[in-house]
């Protein structure tokens, strides 16, 4: 599995402390298994295919190495206690992708440059152990839901 | 579930929006990963014809 990490930073408001802002960034990658047999429909090239066809067959390259970067801006809620401190978020974003994509077949354009895909919505649910008065372990759980829009050709 | 994807562009991906003039590249619409790690992906050709590809394992 690629190494999928992130940064997160929030800023919890002295007026009301159950409340904060978070600014949020995954990052992860992709790459499709282009030997993979999967369903397919439409055409390719006007050909009809169907019920399935080897990936490897429409892609000599489709992958996200470069990253799938997504930047949330959100909100966070939490309920303070002594040790334990559960927490929700919500954050809303743009997904920015590394496209590296070329069809397979004679003269394909490679793809290779990084667009702005589209809108990513994200929601976390978690807990945070206090160690000390400047240090605490936390985990959760979060889940991510980007639209990706890509162009392909655009270097030649 | 995916976006559909704008089908655009007199220049090779300068254009994006609905069905604006004629586009002379592919474009991808909504490659996206799912808990599993499959990825539907939804090719628009350049004649404006489209192929999906359901559940691609990636690695």
């Amino acid at each position: 599995m690629p190494p999928y990490w992130g940064l997160r930073g929030t800023y919890w408001f002295n007026a009301n402390p159950n409340w904060g802002v978070m600014f949020d960034y995954n990052y992860t990658k992709v790459v499709t298994d282009k030997g993979a047999v999967v369903n397919v429909s439409g055409t390719r090239d006007g050909i009809s295919l169907g019920p399935t066809d080897r990936v490897g067959n429409t892609f000599q390259v489709m992958e996200f190495t470069d990253g799938l970067n997504e930047f949330y801006l959100g909100g966070q809620y939490r309920w303070p206690h002594e040790r334990w401190t559960p927490y929700l978020g919500f954050g809303v974003g743009v997904s920015v992708r590394h496209v590296e994509v070329r069809r397979r077949g004679p003269a394909q354009p490679y793809t290779f440059d990084y667009q702005l895909a589209g809108v990513d919505v994200e929601g976390l649910v978690g807990l945070e152990c206090h160690i000390g008065p400047h240090v605490s372990l936390f985990g959760d759980y979060k889940l991510s839901f980007a639209t990706n829009d890509t162009d392909l050709g655009r270097l030649a | 579930m995916f976006c559909e994807a704008s089908r655009a562009g007199r220049k090779r991906g300068a254009l994006r929006g609905p069905d604006w003039g004629r586009r002379t590249g592919d474009a991808l619409a909504g490659p996206q990963t799912r808990g599993e790690g499959g990825l539907d992906i939804h090719l628009i050709q350049p004649n404006g014809t489209n192929l999906t590809l359901k559940d691609v394992p990636v690695l």
